[in-house]
């Protein structure tokens, strides 16, 4: 069921309606079921999944303060264990026997390996993490164990974030499900506008571009330079419009019942340098990667290159994270190494990674740069293999192909659709807050919300209009 | 009311006002609707206003798919059967289903009921459940059929009530259609055929069928939209037309593709079709093979006759009438 849809408003408005006026239980109870519904509406097989991950950690969690030492690492090597396993079976199994069967390939042997078809259960990558964290944070004690299954399944499977996040911490989230909920009114009215920014994001950005960067990256070789580059741009667009979209709609439908979700995009393509962007980039991720990678594997703390090999540990594992497949590690990889080289000149110039240049000139070098080493990454993201990724930064960088009319009504389209995001962003940015929008004069509020509203029932139907990162 | 309290009220207010005059000016006018008469929903106005209204009394009409609409020449048709000019009327439209046979043949029941023949197309779509519905049917559908619809297409529901919503499509295609300035010639052809394309005299011998391989992948044989060609049939035989149900043949190597690809689709739709030989005249050769010299040329793409493919059926309908 996707948030793009009837079925999503009919269910939605149906589980609202169950929820608003009752008890805390109750009110658990309905997001119980709901989101069941709502994760089996695409497979209820892979509910079982979901059960079992909830099941193990709640137990394992709920044994943990009873231990100490060894029993205590075991209990949490069983969690690990689990959700890694799930992980690794559905959504790496593949990638690694083909890797491994290339790699003896080349190396002169020939081998015959296992063939299985394994579906992808969606946002498998997002609740394993998110429950992991929980594991995790009670081993370290940061945080206490429930008693109340009932709230930690709702934590595990609720279902504005469950299959693309944020990916919540229990410290956050749980709480929130230990209490009866009442959605004050500026909390119900500034959910509703998150959800109308997140389907103008989506329905009228996101899917308007797919179609022609589908087009572009299906056949990378029959494409021209400048029309890979306005599909670049075009895609670098579209996952922002697309996964913000996803987000601002999952905090607001959270948020009409009286949930605070965290923000997981702040205006990323605002950073002017790689380490801003990554704090304003799918932070929820971001931050648990820091968390729970990055800070475990030593962090800064052990000289320069410690903290380099780790910081390309994390990307490299942060880019694995996002799919099966090579092109996803060189995505981590080039992120690891800017990362890395931006650490480097801080470092030589004295100044934190995250402080922004000095003059404005500075910052406009800074910012272009950045966004030239995003567009890189993005290529290798969205392309189908290594080999196009490469020969499509070779076409852009030979200009093969000319302007030709495609880059044209390529570039015309990015123009068109940055000016909707600036509109939605912009004053987001300058008042700091993710629903300016609701202070702005009632006129203007009026004609933009009907202008929002009529922009999301014009723009063309997508062939496929499901969200990017439901297959991560 | 407070000032916060009246300030969110009001910005609420004029949203809702403008979209208000949206529905009542744009979603909920005939105009939207009726301004693109190359659309699939302004081509039924076309077909009123311009073959109906201006047509004599009628002999024999033809309603159905896009492939009768190729498929049968009005003129021929009179010709081969003696007709007065003007009293064979083609009324197959694009994407055409039992739902708008049975529309056009409702909205216009006074003069089509006055011929003594009527042709009906059936397609393998009008069997399969849950195939997204046309604009005509975002047009004209009363609650009754979006509700039937509603387990495939839940916005038909939202439609009903929110007009501007249905007319999206007819929306978006507006600031185009004026610039084109494309509802200056009606698109009805000397012969009496709807011109939706530029016509191909003859067919090419080879085609690539890439583009149809996934037509009714994922399909579900099903009631479809018999139950609107089961009223059509009630009130054609109510107004006393003799009938026949027909299915322009395909292209043999299309027959062939979709035989291989959707065999359980395929047989459903003999079965269906068979089903009616009760209450009308049957004529689903099926495919190409099975017309006398009838030939991949006579056909410009999978299925739609070319004009050497529309003179070779029309004498077969002629012939089936003749014989009737």
């Amino acid at each position: 069921m996707l948030f793009n849809s009837w079925a999503f408003a009919v269910f939605f408005s149906v589980v609202l309606l169950l929820y608003l006026p009752r008890n805390k239980h109750w009110q658990n109870f309905i997001l119980l079921a709901g989101s069941y519904f709502f994760y089996g509406w695409w497979d209820w097989r892979f509910l079982g999944l979901l059960i079992l991950s909830t099941v193990v950690d709640f137990t394992v969690a709920r044994q943990m303060p009873h231990s100490d030492g060894k029993p205590r690492r075991r209990l949490l090597m069983v969690s690990l264990i689990t959700n890694l396993g799930i992980l690794g079976f559905f959504k790496y199994f593949g990638f690694f026997v083909d890797s491994a069967t290339a790699l003896l390939e080349t190396l002169g042997f020939g081998v015959s390996t296992p063939t299985l078809s394994i579906v992808l259960p969606v946002g498998i990558s997002f609740y394993t993490f998110q429950t992991m964290a929980y594991t995790i944070d009670v081993y370290r004690g940061r945080v206490e164990p429930t008693s109340n299954l009932l709230q930690f399944a709702v934590y595990v499977s609720f279902f504005p974030q469950l299959v693309a996040g944020p990916i919540e911490r229990a410290q956050r989230l749980l709480p929130q499900f230990d209490k009866a909920r009442r959605a004050t009114r500026e909390q119900f009215s500034s959910g509703a506008v998150l959800i109308l920014i997140g389907l103008v994001r989506k329905i009228a950005v996101a899917d308007v571009a797919a179609p022609v960067v589908d087009e572009v990256f299906s056949d990378l070789g029959a494409a021209g330079g400048m029309a890979i580059a306005g599909a670049t741009l075009l895609f670098a667009l579209q996952i922002y419009a697309d996964f913000a979209g996803y987000s601002d709609i999952a905090r607001g439908t959270a948020r009409m019942m009286g949930i605070d979700l965290m923000i997981n995009f702040e205006h990323p393509y605002f950073a002017r340098n790689i380490a801003l962007f990554w704090r304003q980039w799918h932070i929820s991720l971001s931050t648990w990667l820091r968390d729970y990678l990055y800070i475990p594997l030593g962090g800064n703390r052990n000289g320069l290159a410690n903290t380099y090999r780790n910081l390309m540990l994390t990307m490299l594992l942060g880019g694995l994270w996002h799919g099966a497949a090579w092109t996803f590690v060189v995505w981590g990889g080039i992120h690891g190494l800017a990362l890395s080289g931006h650490r480097w000149m801080s470092s030589l110039r004295g100044k934190s990674t995250t402080e922004p240049s000095g003059s404005v000139v500075e910052g406009i070098g800074a910012w272009s740069l950045t966004m030239v080493v995003v567009m890189l990454a993005w290529i290798f993201f969205r392309a189908p293999g290594l080999g196009e990724s490469l020969n499509a930064i070779s076409s852009m960088l030979t200009l093969e192909g000319g302007f030709d009319r495609g880059a044209l009504s390529s570039f015309g389209l990015f123009a068109a659709l940055t000016g909707i995001t600036l509109f939605i962003d912009l004053p987001q940015r300058v008042k700091g807050s993710h629903t300016a929008i609701m202070k702005w004069p009632a006129a203007i509020r009026g004609v933009s919300y009907a202008g929002m509203i009529l922009a999301l029932v014009l723009a063309p139907s997508a062939p496929n209009n499901s969200f990017i990162y439901f297959q991560f | 009311m407070s000032n916060r309290k009246r300030l969110v009220f009001s910005g609420l207010a004029i949203s809702l006002g403008l979209l208000l005059l949206v529905e009542v000016f744009v979603g909920r006018s005939d105009w939207i609707w009726t301004y693109q008469p190359r659309s699939n929903a302004g081509i039924v106005d076309v077909l009123e206003n311009e073959v109906i209204a201006k047509a004599p009394n009628p002999e024999v009409i033809a309603l159905g798919a896009s492939r009768l609409r190729d498929g049968l020449s009005p003129r021929d048709l009179e010709s081969l059967l003696g007709l007065n000019e003007g009293t064979v009327l083609n009324l197959a439209l694009t994407g055409g289903r039992a739902f708008d046979s049975l529309l056009l043949y409702e909205r216009n029941r006074e003069k089509l009921s006055q011929a003594r023949v009527a042709i009906v197309s059936v397609e393998v779509d009008d069997v399969i459940d849950g195939r997204a519905p046309s604009a005509r049917v975002r047009r004209f559908a009363d609650l009754d059929d979006r509700l039937a619809w509603s387990g495939h297409e839940l916005s038909l529901l939202a439609g009903s009530l929110w007009r501007t919503y249905d007319a999206r499509d007819q929306i978006r295609g507006l600031p185009s259609s004026i610039i084109r300035n494309d509802n200056e010639a009606p698109p009805i052809a000397d012969d009496g055929r709807v011109v939706w394309q530029d016509e191909v005299a003859v067919g090419p011998v080879d085609l690539d069928l890439a583009p149809w391989e996934d037509r009714y992948v994922g399909a579900d044989p099903g009631e479809g939209q018999m139950r609107y060609l089961d009223q059509l049939i009630e009130l054609l035989q109510e107004d006393g037309l003799d009938i026949w149900v027909i299915h322009v043949p395909l292209r043999d190597s299309a027959a062939d593709l979709f035989e291989e690809n959707n065999a359980e689709l395929m047989a459903h739709f003999q079965r269906v079709v068979a089903s009616l030989d009760e209450v009308a005249g049957i004529d689903v050769p099926w495919r190409a093979g099975n017309v006398e010299n009838l030939g991949p040329t006579g056909f410009y793409d999978y299925g739609h006759p070319s004009t050497e493919g529309a003179e070779i059926l029309t004498k077969r309908y002629a012939q089936l009438i003749a014989d009737d």
